[in-house]
């Protein structure tokens, strides 16, 4: 197999509370995972079971304490403009209109031209299925998943290589949350990223992933293709998920 | 816009008129008139009716505030029954003073608090936070009086930045003192607690983790997207906080002998000299009205979720 795009070993999160200067919570111990271009990969894991932490760890916006992050064969750095993240919400600033927001990684990174940068902005709505009208609108005239999809847009605005997705369908109500899975999926092929999904909608994950990776306490207890954990699960733990996930083995 | 000012507007009018009614019979529930107390305890009963009747006295007060009134829209507010002066004139000569300490304490409370909330959010549970909020509570627990007390004590005894000579004078002193026990009514969990609220939660929001996670400058996130999404709230409020700010004056104009409208006020009502109190409550009424107006167009302007049409 050819090396993978991310690889993260060995990584520990923790964080201090309030004034003390001691790390109280460790949210992830020691966990590793890769991730290759064009498929993507589960973390799931009830709720504070430390997948956005780890997400976090692996976007920058959080520093593990151990740990190291390969990102393209080199260590990660303070920037790490290959990599977009996805959120919950389209993660929007909600004085900004949708032009501005989808346009601002463009300008962050590099000038260009008004005109340019129009045709830009155009071609990222296009490609998430939004209408060039919505650039003038502000975020609360936008539906829940029509935010996400131009959050999408934004997170494509510099071509990354590897897309950062935490829990990108869980607030979305069943009809925006399979189209949204749909977009997913074929951005993902389209542009040959590699993606981390985190979730715990089981639903969604295995609509998406190739693989996944169980997580529980900081610690990943089990890992394996979609079919395996689903058939034959191996551990206690993930056969609870499944059952209280009510997703029926196929 | 102009029809929501102007709807504003007539509800304000209506709001006054009751409020002028109810001051009118309030203090025609009051014992005594503006008489009272001024005249010589040998007057005939013959003299004080002669005497009531030039001052109107003798005709009901619905005659007298349906007059009142209709003085009112023509731009005649009546004249003070203690002083003899037009009341426009008369509050207008104090009005001044008191927007101008209004203002004044208005921009130190509101720079206060807001710095204090900001620094407060941003070090949420640091040493600076509960600095902040242990301060702000203790701050408001202290009776106005006591802080009045205080600023005399301290720019005045101590510091001496007051005229040498033991003489209190209380013109200068009224500024202070206004301006400290105001501290007492904005730099509280009110204004403060509410910008470090703002602050703190949207440093965890998600637009603000996305921010970030595309490398864009800490400084920049802080200033052009925490700092002015976290100040509307806080604006929203600085109409009313300012009419607050005047409209509660009397207690401390009064106490320190400043020349504003709150002791007008008080200095009226005691007098029974109406013409000049109702005055300064429609004034008073008027500007909560219209400072109500002012955040709400203010609101408007910074939020755009909010349309007023
Ligand atoms: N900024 C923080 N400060 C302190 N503790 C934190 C912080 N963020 C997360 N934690 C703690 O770390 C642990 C893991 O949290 P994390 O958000 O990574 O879990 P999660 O699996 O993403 O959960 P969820 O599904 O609810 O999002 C939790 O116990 C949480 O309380
Ligand atoms: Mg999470």
């Amino acid at each position: 197999m050819n090396p993978p795009l991310l690889a993260v070993s060995g990584i520990s999160v923790a964080y201090k509370r309030g004034l003390s200067s001691k790390y109280s919570v460790q949210a992830v111990r020691g966990v590793s995972f890769s991730a290759w271009r064009g498929r993507t990969l589960g973390l799931i894991g009830e709720s504070g079971s430390g997948k956005s932490s780890a997400l976090n760890a692996v976007a920058g916006l959080v520093k593990p304490i151990a740990g190291e992050i390969i990102f393209d064969g080199k260590p990660v750095g303070k920037r790490r403009p290959g990599m977009s993240m996805i959120f919950q919400s389209g993660a929007i600033d909600p004085k900004m209109r949708i032009a501005d927001v989808v346009a601002e990684p463009l300008r962050n990174h590099k000038r260009m031209p008004a005109k340019d940068e129009r045709a830009a902005v155009i071609k990222l709505l296009e490609m998430v299925g939004l209408p060039s009208a919505f650039m003038e609108r502000l975020p609360w005239e936008l539906s829940g998943g029509q935010l996400q999809r131009a959050g999408i847009a934004r997170a494509l605005a510099l071509r990354p290589s590897l897309l950062l997705a935490d829990e990108p369908v869980t607030a979305l109500d069943p009809d925006a949350k399979e189209q949204i899975l749909d977009l997913l999926a074929r951005l993902i092929k389209e542009f040959r990223m590699a993606c981390v999904f985190v979730t715990h909608d089981l639903e969604a994950a295995r609509y998406l992933c190739d693989a996944f990776c169980i997580m529980q306490n900081g610690e990943i207890v089990e890992r394996g293709g979609v079919y395996r954990i689903f058939n034959e699960p191996q551990q206690a733990y993930t056969k609870l998920l499944l059952e209280s996930g009510a997703v029926c083995a196929g | 816009m102009r029809r929501i000012i102007l709807g504003c507007a007539a509800v304000c009018a209506v709001q006054l008129i009751l409020i002028s009614l109810l001051v009118f019979i309030l203090s025609e529930l009051m014992p005594g008139d503006a008489l009272t107390g001024r005249i010589s305890p040998s007057i005939t009963g013959e003299r004080l009716r002669e005497m009531r009747g030039q001052m109107g006295f003798d005709r009901p007060w619905g005659a007298r505030y349906a007059s009142w009134l209709s003085g009112i829209f023509k731009g005649d507010f009546g004249v003070s029954f203690s002083h003899k002066l037009p009341v426009a004139q008369l509050v207008g000569e104090k009005f001044g003073n008191t927007l101008l300490l209004g203002a004044f304490s208005f921009l130190i409370c509101y720079a206060l608090s807001v710095s204090f909330g900001v620094i407060a959010g941003r070090y949420r549970g640091s040493w600076p936070d509960r600095a902040v909020s242990s301060g702000s509570y203790a701050l408001m627990s202290i009776p106005q009086a006591v802080l009045g007390i205080l600023a005399i004590f301290i720019f005045g005894y101590t510091l001496k930045w007051l005229p040498p000579g033991g003489s209190v004078d209380s013109g200068v002193l009224g500024p202070l003192a206004l301006i400290m026990s105001r501290l007492r009514h904005l730099i509280l969990p009110a204004l403060t607690q509410l910008v470090r609220g703002e602050v703190a939660a949207g440093q965890e929001a998600e637009y603000i983790l996305s921010l970030r996670s595309r490398g864009v400058a800490p400084s920049r996130v802080f200033w052009a997207h925490i700092l002015r999404n976290s100040l509307i709230p806080a604006m929203s409020l600085s109409g009313s906080y300012l009419a607050a700010l005047l409209g509660g004056t009397a207690l401390v104009e009064t106490i320190f002998s400043y020349p504003g409208i709150g002791k007008l006020f008080v200095d009226s009502v005691l007098k029974r000299d109406y013409p000049t109190a109702n005055f300064i409550l429609l004034l008073t009424a008027f500007m909560a009205a219209a400072g109500t107006l002012l955040s709400d167009i203010i609101m408007n302007r910074l939020d755009p979720r909010i349309k007023m049409l």
